[in-house]
């Protein structure tokens, strides 16, 4: 087993100290840290293939994006300069008013391991603050809004509304996802794009991603 | 036949006259605050004070006069706690948001402006690393009752209702670490490092046992039956792994029930949300009678899939209608519709009670609530 399909392995299995030891080790022996960050992203691919299945759940998916973002801490000081490193930024927040954050840190957190940087704006985020995050990411081409209660969806709604006051909605393609929310309801507002749990919530974010490029 | 008999005959699974109803009393079947006011409204009653039941969820106690006009044969009474001197128990708020931290040292937050309900904010142990930073966690004592404290229940057994305590010690096993830890620890630390977690589970368990003992001592003989939660589904599938629910959390839910049912004659209901369909056989095996809140829009939660291969063995409480879409979001016929469809697929051979898919929320339209209501009336009787 070659050192990047060992830290492959040990991504999936949710090692994280095992990840950081063996990046270090293959950075060491010589291995292209773009290589090992393919190696990284790949292996959560097949993490969130698998949920995606049902093979694996929350859990799994779970200690496994901890042990990528340990990864990425020793990775990253030997990306600096590489410009297929970042494959783009993704802002990220639960709407107005509701303050459920299991998902969205979930989804943040597979959004992040397949390439992109995560600007997570927390929770009961104002349209101003997203606004604001838009405006300061002129490169961020993909927004993501969690909203888990029926009571809060209205709100998604009304946050379009504002970025189209503000005269930036076309800048990002904004993806909608919570318990309540469908497909129907996504096209009915004017989003972009839906995912019905985190992985597929990363796999969107590269589409829509690419479509804006 | 009185309400009590009712369920009672639809718990063993035969018809009785009527299928029971539960709005606005079992465990998550309740109002929320706002969604009461426009009930009392409705029936034009001006003279009743809110009285919170949940603070978390914003839910309250309906008044006897409202489940009556209602036609309900389910009352949950209000148990009076001796509440423990507890290191974490606090409420207070600031200019944005209101704050309360109950007795896990769980903190929720309630913004001032367009929220609806305590949100879970803070836990102690969420920095935790090891056993021994956990230990800083200091448990809740599990509460006593006042003496005599009988009346209210008395009242209920009285006028043949069906009584439900809905009150819990902290929540399930699989949902209360999270209380404590945060939900991304706790969940990560049952495949990392379960030597953490047991532990925590088996002395949860203990208090639990202490818990119902408590309320045993002063209720006896006059609850009907127990409701415990444990939220083991997503929209899509379990939290975690049937498997890691069968070996850590299923015994602890079996020795449960027994203790509880060696104590008492009651029946048991477990209240476990979403996509459970992979665990109902495990749910049957720790020893529940009920099932709520039959969340139908769920994957593999087909109401005539549950009925065909769980209908005999286990009560179906809820279920009635979809609130994720259709009571909040539908026209009134889409209501009538879907209340008519399902229970021609729960009720025959008893086994069901009506109720909705977990507490009616503030965003449900009154006319939508009286859609159902009617339909309900209207296809009742066997």
């Amino acid at each position: 087993m070659s050192k990047i399909q060992e830290i492959s392995a040990a991504i999936e299995a949710g090692k994280g100290k095992d990840v950081q030891d063996l990046i270090a080790a293959a950075i060491i022996e010589g291995a292209k840290p773009i290589d090992v960050l393919q190696g990284m992203i790949d292996a959560m691919g097949v993490v969130g293939e698998k949920f995606k299945a049902g093979e694996i759940y929350v859990p799994e998916m779970l200690i496994a994006a901890r042990a990528m973002k340990k990864g990425l801490e020793v990775i990253r000081p030997h990306l600096v300069g590489e410009s297929n490193a970042v494959i783009g930024k993704f802002i990220v927040g639960t709407v107005a008013g509701d303050l459920h954050d299991i998902g969205k840190n979930l989804v943040a957190m597979m959004v992040e391991s397949q390439g992109f940087e995560v600007i997570d704006l927390g929770v009961d985020v104002k349209a101003e603050k997203f606004i604001e995050a838009i405006k300061a990411n002129p490169d961020c081409r993909v927004l993501g809004i969690s909203a888990l209660l029926t009571t809060t969806m209205p709100a998604v709604k009304e946050m379009l509304n504002a970025f189209e006051a503000a005269g930036v909605r076309k800048q990002v393609k904004v993806m909608v996802g919570g318990a309540p929310i469908t497909q129907g309801f996504v096209d009915s507002i004017g989003a972009d794009g839906f995912a019905a749990d985190a992985a597929t919530a990363a796999s969107k974010a590269k589409e829509l991603n690419r479509s804006l490029n | 036949m009185n309400s009590r008999e009712r369920v009672l005959c639809a718990l063993s699974h035969r018809e009785p006259d009527r299928i029971p109803l539960d709005l606005g009393s079992g465990h998550c079947c309740k109002f929320t605050k706002y969604f009461y006011v426009k009930l009392l409204d409705y029936f034009g009653i001006k003279d009743e004070q809110l009285e919170i039941c949940s603070l978390p969820y914003q839910v309250v106690y309906a008044s006897d006069r409202v489940l009556d006009l209602l036609k309900c044969d389910v009352r949950n009474p209000r148990l009076k706690p001796i509440k423990p001197p507890n290191p974490y128990s606090r409420k207070w708020e600031d200019d944005e948001s209101y704050y309360a931290r109950n007795e896990w040292g769980t903190l929720y937050r309630m913004p001032k402006q367009k929220a609806l309900y305590f949100d879970l904010y803070d836990t102690v142990l969420k920095d935790s690393e090891s056993v021994e930073e956990d230990r800083q966690f200091v448990w809740p004592v599990p509460e006593t009752f006042a003496p005599g404290d009988r009346k209210e229940l008395q009242d209920y057994h009285d006028a043949g209702y069906f009584t439900m305590i809905t009150e819990v010690f902290g929540n399930g096993f699989l949902q209360t670490g999270p209380l404590v830890w945060r939900y991304e620890n706790w969940l990560a630390m049952l495949l990392a490092e379960p030597e953490r977690c047991i532990p925590f589970m088996e002395k949860l368990l203990e208090k639990k046992k202490e818990y119902y003992d408590n309320i045993f001592a002063v209720y006896g003989g006059l609850i009907d039956s127990t409701a415990e939660p444990d939220d083991f589904g997503t929209q899509r599938s379990t939290f975690v792994s049937p498997k890691l629910i069968r070996e850590m959390m299923m015994p602890c839910h079996k020795k449960l029930n027994a203790h509880i049912k060696s104590k008492q004659h009651v029946k048991t209901m477990l209240h476990t949300c979403g996509s459970v369909h992979a665990i109902i056989p495990d749910i049957i095996d720790a020893g529940y009678d009920i099932l709520n809140p039959v969340q139908i829009a769920a994957t593999n939660m087909e109401p005539e899939r549950l009925k065909k291969e769980f209908g005999g063995q286990i009560t179906f409480w809820g279920g009635g209608i979809n609130t994720q879409a259709t009571l909040p979001n539908g026209t009134p016929q889409q209501v009538r519709d879907e209340t008519k469809r399902l229970i021609d697929i729960f009720a025959p051979g008893g086994g069901f009670v009506f109720s909705t898919v977990h507490n009616v929320q503030d965003d449900v339209p009154i006319e939508n609530f009286m859609a159902m209501w009617e339909t309900f009336q209207d296809n009742c009787k066997y």
